[in-house]
C-alpha cells in the first residue's frame, strides 16, 4: 500500500553528501553511548533506506527488516566511520545489497516470492494509468539485480548517476548502461503483455 | 547512427541522462526515422509513469522504529535486559504445517484476565481473524474449543505476561509470542508474532531465538517491554495434540515468524 506525500524534497532524496558539523557531533555522541544521538541518526535516513528497500523487495516487512539491519550494520561500524564520510551513501548501499540478498532469499522460495508478472495480468483498463503503475512495479521485480538497483535508484528515488555510481561504487558509464536496458526492458514487457495500456497512453 | 544504438540513447533522454553532446545528433535520427521517434514516445510515456510512481511513499515506518533500533543495538553492548528463558524457544521454530487453535490461548487469556477482576473493556484483543471480545469490551463465554480443551487436559492459561518476566512452567504446552502494535491507544490488542509448542518449557537453557529473529522481533514490537507471552499448560498432552492446537491458532492469527518461517 502506498500514500502519496508532499514533502518529496525529504521524503525522497537524502544528499550523499559528506557530514556536517551537527552529524560528526551524533556520530560522535553516538560513539559515545547517548542514545538520542543515535536515535536522531536513524531517523535521518530511516525513511529513504526504507524506501529503497521497499522499492528493491517490494514487501513492506522485507523492507523493514532490511532497513533495521542496515542501522544495526551501521552502529557496528560508528568507531570506523571518518568524520568526512558520506553516511547516506553507506547506508544506501547496503540497503541495494541487502536488498538483493533478500530478493534471492525468496526466488529460492517460491511460495514467497513476488507474483510473477506473466502470471497476473490486469485486464482492466478502465483506470490504465493506475494499472500502469502497478504493473510497472511488478515488472521492476522481475528484473535483474543490476538493472533493478539502477532503476529504482534513478527512477523512483531521483539520485543522480553520479550519486548512484558513487553509491554502488562502479563508473557513470555503467550505471547509464544497465539504467537504458532496463528501462527498455521494461517498455518491452508493457508492449509485449499490456499493448492495449501503451496503445492507451497519450502525452 | 543505427537504429540499435539509438534506442539505448532514447532511454537515456527520456530520462535527462544523455550527455548534452549526444542530444542533438539522436534528435537528428529520430527526425528522419518513424519507428525509433514512435518508440520514443512510448519511452517518455513510461518515464512519466515512473514520475508519477516515485512521488508515492511507500507505506511508512512503524513510529517506534527507531526506538527498536537503539533498542536493539544497545543489546549488542551488552546491556539490554535479555528476556529470560528464551531457551525452550528452540523448538517451537520447526516448520509448521498447520492447523490450529491461538484462539484457544487467546481466549483463554481474555478468560483468565476477566476472572482475575481486570477492569471492563481491557480484555486482550487478538488482532486477526476473529475477536475474542465483542466490540463493546464484552468478554465472550468460552467457546467450545476451549472447553473442550479444560474437559480434555485440565489445561491451564497463563498470560499474557511480559516475556521479560515470565516463568517458564514445567509442563507442556502451547504459547503465542505477540506484542501491542498500540500500547498507548489500544493496550487490550496484540498482535501474534510467534505460535508454537513444547513439551516441557523448562528444560530448554540458552538463547532459542536467533540473532536475527531477536532482532525482528525487536522491531515489530519496539521494546523488549512490548513483548508478551501466553501459555496454555497442557499437562500429559501428546506432541501431535499440541501441534494441532498449534495449526490451529497459526490459522487462525497468521503470526508474522510462523507464516515466514522465522525467514
Amino acid at each position: 500500500m502506498v500514500t502519496r506525500v508532499t514533502e518529496t524534497a525529504d521524503m525522497r532524496h537524502s544528499e550523499p553528501t559528506a557530514l556536517g558539523a551537527s552529524e560528526s557531533d551524533l556520530i560522535v555522541r553516538a560513539r559515545r553511548g547517548e542514545s538520542a544521538a543515535w536515535r536522531t541518526l536513524i531517523e535521518r535516513y530511516q525513511n529513504q533506506v526504507y524506501a529503497i528497500a521497499f522499492r528493491m523487495v517490494g514487501d513492506a516487512d522485507d523492507a523493514q527488516d532490511i532497513a533495521q539491519e542496515v542501522f544495526v550494520r551501521f552502529y557496528r561500524t560508528l568507531d570506523r566511520f571518518r568524520p568526512d564520510g558520506r553516511i547516506a551513501t553507506w547506508l544506501y548501499r547496503v540497503a541495494v545489497n541487502l536488498a538483493i540478498d533478500t530478493k534471492r532469499r525468496r526466488l529460492r522460495r517460491p511460495d514467497e516470492t513476488v507474483e510473477p508478472v506473466d502470471q497476473n495480468p490486469l485486464p482492466d483498463t478502465r483506470a490504465e494509468q493506475r494499472d500502469l503503475r502497478v504493473i510497472l512495479e511488478r515488472i521492476i521485480h522481475t528484473l535483474p539485480p543490476k538493472q533493478r538497483r539502477v532503476l529504482v535508484l534513478r527512477d523512483l528515488q531521483g539520485f543522480s548517476t553520479e550519486e548512484i555510481a558513487e553509491i554502488l561504487r562502479c563508473r557513470q558509464n555503467t550505471v547509464r548502461v544497465h539504467l537504458a536496458r532496463a528501462r527498455l526492458r521494461v517498455k518491452e514487457i508493457v508492449t509485449a503483455q499490456y499493448p492495449e495500456l501503451t496503445g492507451g497512453m497519450s502525452r | 547512427m543505427k537504429c540499435e544504438t539509438v534506442r539505448q540513447k532514447m532511454a537515456l533522454h527520456v530520462g535527462r541522462d544523455l550527455p548534452e553532446h549526444e542530444v542533438a545528433e539522436l534528435t537528428e535520427h529520430i527526425a528522419a526515422c518513424g519507428n525509433c521517434a514512435a518508440e520514443l514516445d512510448v519511452l517518455w510515456q513510461m518515464q512519466a509513469v515512473f514520475k508519477d510512481v516515485a512521488e508515492l511513499q511507500p507505506s511508512l515506518l512503524p513510529a517506534n522504529f527507531a526506538a527498536g533500533v537503539v533498542a536493539l543495538t544497545s543489546a549488542t553492548n551488552g546491556d539490554r535486559p535479555r528476556p529470560r528463558g528464551f531457551g525452550w524457544l528452540r523448538i517451537g521454530w520447526m516448520p509448521v504445517t498447520a492447523v490450529g487453535a491461538l484462539v484457544v490461548v487467546f481466549l483463554v487469556s481474555v478468560w483468565l484476565f476477566t476472572d482475575r477482576g481486570g477492569p471492563a473493556g481491557s480484555s486482550p484483543i487478538v488482532e486477526g481473524s476473529s475477536r475474542v471480545v465483542a466490540p463493546d469490551g464484552t468478554p465472550q463465554p468460552p467457546v467450545v474449543m476451549w472447553a473442550d480443551l479444560v474437559e480434555r487436559y485440565g489445561s491451564r492459561i497463563d498470560g499474557p505476561v511480559p516475556l521479560a518476566r515470565w516463568e517458564p512452567p514445567d509442563a507442556p504446552g502451547v504459547f503465542v509470542i505477540m506484542h501491542r502494535p498500540d500500547p498507548q491507544g489500544t493496550p487490550e490488542s496484540y498482535r501474534l508474532d510467534y505460535c508454537g509448542e513444547s513439551a516441557r518449557f523448562g528444560a530448554y537453557r540458552g538463547s532459542p531465538w536467533t540473532w536475527q529473529r531477536e532482532r525482528r522481533l525487536l522491531s515489530r514490537a519496539g521494546s523488549w517491554d512490548n513483548v508478551y507471552i501466553a501459555v496454555i499448560t497442557l499437562p500429559g498432552s501428546s506432541g501431535s495434540e499440541r501441534r494441532r492446537i498449534e495449526k490451529t491458532l497459526i490459522e487462525e492469527y497468521n503470526p508474522y515468524f510462523n507464516i515466514r518461517n522465522g525467514a
